[in-house]
């Protein structure tokens, strides 16, 4: 009984979250891809939005809702959601943005040309369009957001630690008690959940959403029952009229009196962040973390370095079984989305615990490893899926094989979503490494060093644990801007096979 | 003041080289529509390599008709070897050329990077068109053994002796 | 008989911005479109055909000059055009009867009256037992069929076509063409006059009544062509083949010195 309702508690958080993102990322999307001038800001707020390691900003987020709740439950529940919707938004923002760019001229010029009216066109062309992607990323978001359910229902406020009811609070009370049933019960659940998830919902839609593909050739998929359902809920609630709404905000030219309110509320952000960083890098220093920084960032990327490579790998041979296979691939999505949503994050204490602290190096990799493998594995699998037929076939007719198919064919072909596998895997590896140099279980503290561990024990100094977050963060989006971004988009330039 | 005055070739090397197989075979004598019928009507194909043609010196237009000139009819029945030979010295008197050629010449390497010669066509055209210029631009000096590319490194360099041996693949690269 | 003039199109000129260049895409465009007429618009790559039907069907509406729609300002959009592309531009999330039905619905037109408005559309370019099937299920041909039933469907009195036989092999573009021919010889639709895109000279002497010749770019109109050829037209055919010769010398002679 605890169980069930624990599971709905959990459930519903993360659902609005899912629902506040999917409106947050629409209309985002749609937004950032409405002008050139928006684009650039908007892409860029996003690009560090995304890079910026959110277990690291819990610990301010929470201090902002329970300040403005004034403690009340109502702001713990809001914090809890908002930290679940950051764990999902992004990535659905952008791939509307990518959408909405590469959607094909001619269908925006059939509207144009037929006259139809902007709600029509709308509802009829820009947000079928956008189903493919919402529904393959609404699978990673799914995923995410339970992977973080422990962090966002155990807030820690000062000295004191509040318990949200729901799955992940539950896992960590059974644990305290040693009751290992208890946990596997929880896990169990969430997988139950994501299994029905995946089997009722986001399978059907993954094969059904292939009808919105432009360009597509042969036998359309079938109409699933699932999607009349959701019609029909959607109709009963009105959510078409709220999306074209959303839609159609987020394309208008923003009014005199917007702009206005808008530049203010810019100002007064930059303002803020001037005087944040300002403050931050006014005196009194928090001299002796700040000196810790460098080196702890150091072995800290080491082993996110060493997590990624090991993602790309592991994923690799899965990815090769998705190549012109849309089942496989369809399998793989289901399987990466169920698996990915399990808190690895619980176990780690325990496993420390056990170990020790001789084993805490391999282990805190693994732990990345959870945090980031299934990102390498969504992203590098829906590329290969989309391989054309030409370059394997070409393969067989000459019979290339081995070592040559994979280093001459099979790996160029599939470098691009391959990066892209690797760039947010380091992302995600960045992410854990926040829980997993720092492990208290019991009454036992057990510390590797590294940038995580440097967080953990400066929570009491707001000042100190903002700078590392910063010095973070700038490492992640400088390492993205030089390193992942160029070397995507040359790899996307030699090796474009669409055409 | 039209931009098509710009001496630069339209067309790839292997359009034009078609195009005299086709003069030829009518016995250097063709009506323009009967080459567009040819062409499966493709009227930009057809313009560009006639242009590329006039360009050379190879063809002229006379009434509605495309006809040998007296350079052309001798290419026709030159061996590859001369006929490059040819190209090269009308090309290398081409303005953009020029400028490429000297720019080549005056580098330590011997080499400019691709978006040269992109940065020194300007005037009035697209994007699209001044790619399509230096394609051709590029094809016609490959073939002429002006230059070679690397399209690893995405430079130009100047065709020289000893530069033959280290690429002995490049000659064979139009189509 | 003198013609009533449905467009009347009047010094259009545009001019594109392109990382911060001024490319000059028509120049001085002038020419009338008059009822019954079929009219082909032929030019080499880039001489801004597509854009003028995007100026007339009210796709794009930045430029300098006028259209007049029977001696008015052409309305934007205008209800009496209608528009085929290259491409074929159908929905792919819709079948070849909701593709038809949509730009119905746009209309405010109601739903029993699309269903049999789409259907004898559907009929009329030979797809029936096609209705179900979704756009990518069916070959180039049977795709650019479906997006002429869906422009005669809105019943335009003007029909605009983007080269609309240049994305299908030439069997098939051949077999489209005479159904149109066909379609535009039976006098059943309410249409008045085709404005057709093509860079096929052949086919422009096919189908049109007359042919306007337009540069390079910056689009110019070089000159005219009046095809006086009795249907059907075989191109094989002596008067076809001067003509045919006619406009190949001219839209030469604007770039080649002869
Ligand atoms: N939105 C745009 N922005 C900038 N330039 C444009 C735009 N649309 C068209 N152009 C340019 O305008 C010129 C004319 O384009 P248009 O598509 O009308 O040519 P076209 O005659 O239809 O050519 P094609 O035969 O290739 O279809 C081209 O040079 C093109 O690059
Ligand atoms: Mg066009």
């Amino acid at each position: 009984m605890q169980l069930i309702s624990a599971a709905l508690w959990s459930t519903y958080r993360i659902f609005v979250a899912y629902f506040l993102s999917l409106a947050f990322g629409i209309f985002y999307g749609v937004s950032a891809s409405s002008g050139p001038r928006r684009e650039k800001i908007m892409i860029a707020i996003l690009d560090i939005l995304q890079s910026v390691p959110i277990l690291g900003f819990f610990p301010v987020a929470i201090a902002f809702f329970v300040a403005v709740f004034r403690g009340q439950r109502i702001g713990l529940e809001l914090a809890a959601i908002f930290l679940i919707f950051t764990s999902q938004a992004w990535n659905i923002a952008f791939g509307v943005y990518e959408t909405v760019k590469t959607l094909p001229r001619e269908l925006v010029e059939v509207g144009k040309a037929f006259n139809f009216s902007k709600t029509f066109t709308i509802q009829r062309i820009y947000l079928p369009a956008m189903v493919p992607t919402i529904v393959f990323n609404s699978g990673v978001s799914m995923a995410n957001g339970w992977y973080f359910l422990m962090a966002s229902e155990i807030i820690t406020l000062g000295s004191q630690e509040v318990k949200l009811p729901g799955l992940g609070s539950s896992m960590m009370n059974y644990l305290a008690q040693g009751n290992i049933l208890g946990v596997v019960m929880c896990i169990g659940t969430i997988v139950l959940i994501n299994t029905l998830l995946q089997v009722l919902i986001f399978r059907p839609l993954v094969k059904w959403s292939e009808l919105f593909q432009y360009n597509a050739v042969g036998t359309a998929p079938e109409w699933p029952a699932v999607a009349d359902v959701l019609f029909d809920f959607g109709k009963a609630l009105k959510v078409d009229t709220v999306l074209v709404k959303l839609v159609s905000t987020g394309t208008k030219k923003l009014s005199a009196a917007a702009k206005y309110v808008f530049y203010v509320i810019g100002a007064a952000f930059v303002g803020g962040l001037g005087y944040l960083i300002f403050w931050l890098f006014s005196p009194p220093y928090p001299s002796n973390i700040l000196s810790q920084i460098p080196a702890a960032l150091t072995v800290t990327t080491m082993r996110v370095v060493a997590a990624v490579v090991i993602a790309v790998f592991l994923a690799l041979p899965f990815v090769i079984r998705s190549v012109k296979n849309t089942t496989a691939a369809q399998n793989i999505y289901s399987l990466a989305s169920i698996l990915g949503s399990i808190p690895a994050v619980v176990f780690y204490p325990p496993i420390v615990a056990l170990g020790g602290r001789a084993y805490m190096e391999p282990l805190s990799i693994l732990l990345l490893l959870t945090g980031s493998f299934w990102y390498a594995l969504f992203n590098m699998s829906k590329g290969a899926m989309l391989l054309p037929g030409v370059l394997t076939e070409m393969a067989q007719v000459f019979n290339i094989k081995g070592r040559l198919y994979y280093k001459n064919i099979l790996i160029p072909a599939i470098l691009p979503p391959l990066i892209t596998g690797a760039l947010t895997a380091w992302g995600g590896a960045w992410n854990a490494s926040i829980v997993a140099e720092h492990v208290q279980f019991g009454d036992k503290v057990y510390s590797i060093p590294g940038i995580g561990a440097l967080l953990v024990q400066s929570t009491s100094d707001t000042k100190a644990l903002l700078l590392i977050v910063l010095c973070m963060t700038a490492l992640i989006v400088l390492v993205n801007m030089l390193f992942w971004r160029p070397w995507y988009s040359k790899a996307a330039k030699k090796y474009n096979i669409t055409e | 003041m039209h931009k098509m005055d710009v001496p630069l070739p339209k067309a790839r090397v292997s359009e034009v080289l078609g195009l005299l197989e086709i003069l030829d075979d009518e016995g250097g004598h063709v009506d323009l529509y009967k080459l567009g019928r040819t062409l499966g009507h493709d009227i930009d194909e057809l313009i560009s390599t006639i242009e590329t043609a006039q360009l050379f010196n190879l063809v002229e237009v006379d009434n509605g008709d495309v006809v040998f000139t007296e350079v052309g009819k001798q290419f026709t029945d030159q061996n590859m070897e001369q006929r490059k030979n040819y190209i090269s010295e009308v090309l290398s008197k081409l303005p953009y050329m020029v400028e490429l050629l000297t720019a080549l010449a005056e580098s330590e390497e011997h080499s400019v990077d691709m978006e040269y010669l992109e940065r020194i066509i300007d005037g009035e055209y697209s994007e699209r068109e001044v790619k399509y210029f230096v394609r051709n631009l590029l094809d016609w000096a490959r073939f002429a053994e002006l230059i070679w590319v690397d399209s690893d490194e995405q430079t130009i360099h100047l065709e020289t002796e000893e530069d033959e041996e280290n690429n002995p693949e490049q000659n064979d690269q139009e189509e | 008989m003198t013609a009533v003039t449905l467009l009347d199109v009047k010094n259009l000129n545009l001019t594109f911005k392109e990382k911060g260049k001024e490319l000059s895409v028509l120049e001085d465009i002038s020419f009338t479109l008059d009822e019954g007429e079929f009219l082909c618009l032929v030019g080499p790559s880039g001489s801004g055909k597509s854009t003028i039907l995007r100026i007339i069907s009210g796709i794009l509406n930045e430029y300098t000059g006028e259209v007049l729609y029977k001696g008015e300002p052409n309305p934007q959009p205008n209800p009496n055009v209608s528009m085929v592309f290259q491409s074929f531009a159908l929905i792919p999330w819709l079948t070849v009867q909701e593709n038809i039905e949509l730009v119905l619905e746009a209309r405010g037109i109601a739903p029993r009256q699309r269903i049999r408005t789409a259907l004898r559309y559907i009929d009329m370019v030979g797809l029936d037992s096609f209705e179900d099937a979704y756009p990518r299920e069916l070959s180039g041909g049977m795709r650019q069929r479906v997006g002429i039933a869906r422009a005669l469907a809105v019943e335009p009195e003007i029909l605009l076509m983007d080269e609309p036989f240049s994305a299908l092999d030439v069997l098939t573009a051949a077999d489209l063409r005479e159904q149109v021919v066909n379609l535009w010889l039976e006098k059943r639709l309410p249409l008045k006059s085709v404005l057709m895109v093509t860079h096929n000279m052949e086919e422009a002497v096919f189908l049109a009544d007359r042919i306007l010749v337009l540069s390079a770019r910056p689009g110019h109109i070089i000159g005219e062509i009046s095809v006086d050829l009795p249907r059907p037209r075989d191109s094989r055919d002596k008067a076809f083949e001067e003509i045919l010769d006619k406009v190949y010398s001219m839209i030469l002679s604007s770039r080649i010195k002869s």
